[in-house]
């Protein structure tokens, strides 16, 4: 009997480590980010690193609201059953520490994966995001709400203010640091993760290439004068006749310019279905690294 | 100590079945096209009724694509040598046909193209790679189109075709959804619908002919940039499997 005990846990441990739980634990710290340009707008960066709007336009934010419904760590079947709980950031206001989760197996979770969804009613509110603010975005089923100021060329004044009811599980996140697949919980020690938001993905020209713009007169072509330009009035721009402020088709050096979506898949063809599919792939992991985009 | 030595054999031969999933068997599907009915006129966001004489598109390969949903709940799969993986996406491939095809658009007879050795399972959504070939029916396009448009007593007759940079995302269309389950002797039939491919198209902004001819989509004009996103819509293509009684 007692031989027979002793190798049926030879076995279970020899299973054990085949399929990866060892029993050690380590600590995950998870932070948000909008990266710099969500706390000082555009153009932001040095050198040849500059991301700027190629009409000129100069952009600050006041407010980047996300409402992250849920996060996990996957390997295969496997969970790390973090719990974690939602939480709305103001991204404009700093990278807040969102959820610090100890005990966490120790291993590579090859599948980081959140989810943008609107903030339940138990959300927990991070520090400087107003209850208002999260009582807009629950009444619009919006997960991210994203408002601030454009500056065109001759130094007119473009407010927007847009409230993207998207609801997107950015699963299988690859690391921004070494490209590897999600994050390795070290044995016995901490890890910070970031969750990071891309913004200029919202002002993207297209998704067909690498080499895409940023572009905001086909905004301010739209904008109503009297309140924040809104997904409701970029709807009345089509994508495949985008106008500028004078009515006229947009060009740039001469050509039309044409939005393209590439893979995204849009409701219609307007300006307004165009950013909201845009930002569903806001979501990246550890600065630059993608994840899959997941539509319910 | 013998018997614990083959005790714990068995267990490390179980390993593997124990953290991995079971794949699909390789068999034949039946691949075919077909067009559209699309000789009654069809309306446009812009406001046109058009009616197409021609409209032709080029293929160079579509795929199936494994639904993975399930697929997460298990250790990733192994790629089989037939079924393989897209390298652009990472996603795993059923069926596959990577011979270059045109299509007439307008042509609603299914079209046979032959049999290739397919992976029983789900599938999800389909993708298409478009090309842009010298010569043909698409004259050196990825597309061509033949009509008139008409709208508050003008009439617009027109033709051109589509020019596409060969990137790979830009001559690809994804997300094409079909539902089901691929298995021998299936028949997966890939349809283009042309009545998509101009919906957005502003026929008046095209430069009139002095001789009266068709005016000419020119690869800078309005109606080619709505060509262009409207092809490449996952609403131009439907893709469905069909049971193969025969």
């Amino acid at each position: 009997m007692k031989s027979l005990t002793t190798t049926m846990l030879w076995l279970s441990l020899a299973w054990a480590l085949a399929c990866g739980d060892t029993g050690s634990t380590g600590t995950l710290e998870v932070r948000l980010s909008g990266e710099e340009a969500s706390r000082e707008g555009f153009p932001v960066g040095t050198g040849d690193d500059v991301i700027a709007f190629a009409d000129g336009y100069t952009l600050s934010f006041d407010r980047v609201l996300v409402s992250i419904t849920g996060l996990e760590l996957r390997d295969g079947s496997e969970t790390a059953g973090l719990g974690a709980d939602p939480i709305v950031a103001d991204l404009h206001l700093g990278e807040p520490i969102a959820w610090t989760f100890d005990g966490v197996p120790a291993q590579r979770w090859p599948d980081v994966r959140y989810t943008y969804g609107a903030p339940p009613s138990d959300a927990r509110l991070l520090e400087g995001v107003e209850a208002s603010d999260v009582d807009a975005m629950r009444a619009a089923g919006a997960s991210l709400l994203v408002s601030g100021e454009a500056r065109s060329t001759d130094d007119e004044a473009y407010p927007f203010e847009l409230l993207l009811d998207i609801e997107v599980l950015n699963a299988r996140c690859q690391s921004g640091i070494d490209e590897t697949d999600g994050v390795v919980i070290p044995d016995g020690a901490a890890v910070r993760a970031e969750l990071t938001i891309h913004l200029d993905h919202l002002f993207f020209d297209t998704y067909a290439s690498e080499d895409a713009e940023l572009r905001f007169e086909p905004w301010a072509a739209v904008d109503p004068g009297d309140r924040p330009i809104t997904l409701a009035d970029l709807a009345s721009q089509p994508i495949a006749d985008l106008r500028d402020r004078a009515g006229d088709p947009l060009r740039d050096d001469g050509e039309l310019v044409l939005y393209d979506p590439g893979p995204l898949e849009l409701e219609r063809n307007d300006l307004g279905a165009y950013v909201r599919a845009a930002a569903t792939t806001t979501g990246h992991f550890q600065g630059e690294g993608h994840c899959d985009y997941e539509l319910p | 100590m013998i018997r614990l030595f083959a005790l714990l054999l068995v267990g490390a031969a179980l390993l593997p079945v124990s953290c991995a999933d079971t794949g699909g068997s390789l068999v034949p599907i039946e691949i075919t096209t077909r067009g559209t009915d699309a000789t009654e006129p069809f309306g446009t966001t812009t406001g046109w009724t058009v009616t197409l004489d021609e409209a032709w598109v080029a293929v160079a390969a579509f795929r199936a694509y494994a639904d993975e949903s399930l697929a997460q709940l298990l250790v990733p799969s192994r790629a089989y040598a037939h079924g393989g993986t897209d390298p652009l996406n990472g996603r795993r491939v059923r069926a596959e046909w990577f011979s270059s095809v045109v299509l007439d658009a307008l042509d609603p007879a299914v079209r046979v193209l032959g049999l290739v050795d397919g992976e029983t399972g789900a599938v999800d959504e389909v993708g298409v790679s478009l090309e842009q070939p010298s010569g043909g029916d698409t004259r050196g396009r990825v597309a061509w189109v033949r009509g008139q448009a008409e709208r508050d007593g003008e009439t617009v007759a027109f033709e051109g075709g589509l020019e596409l940079e060969d990137e790979p995302l830009v001559r690809r269309v994804e997300n094409i959804t079909l539902e089901g389950e691929l298995a021998a002797n299936d028949r997966l039939l890939l349809t283009a619908d042309p009545r998509v491919w101009l919906a957005d198209a502003a026929f008046d902004r095209l430069p009139e002919n002095d001789d009266g001819e068709p005016r000419t989509i020119t690869s800078d004009s309005q109606v080619h940039g709505a060509l262009r996103l409207g092809l490449r819509s996952t609403r131009a293509w439907r893709a469905t499997i069909e049971r193969n009684e025969e």
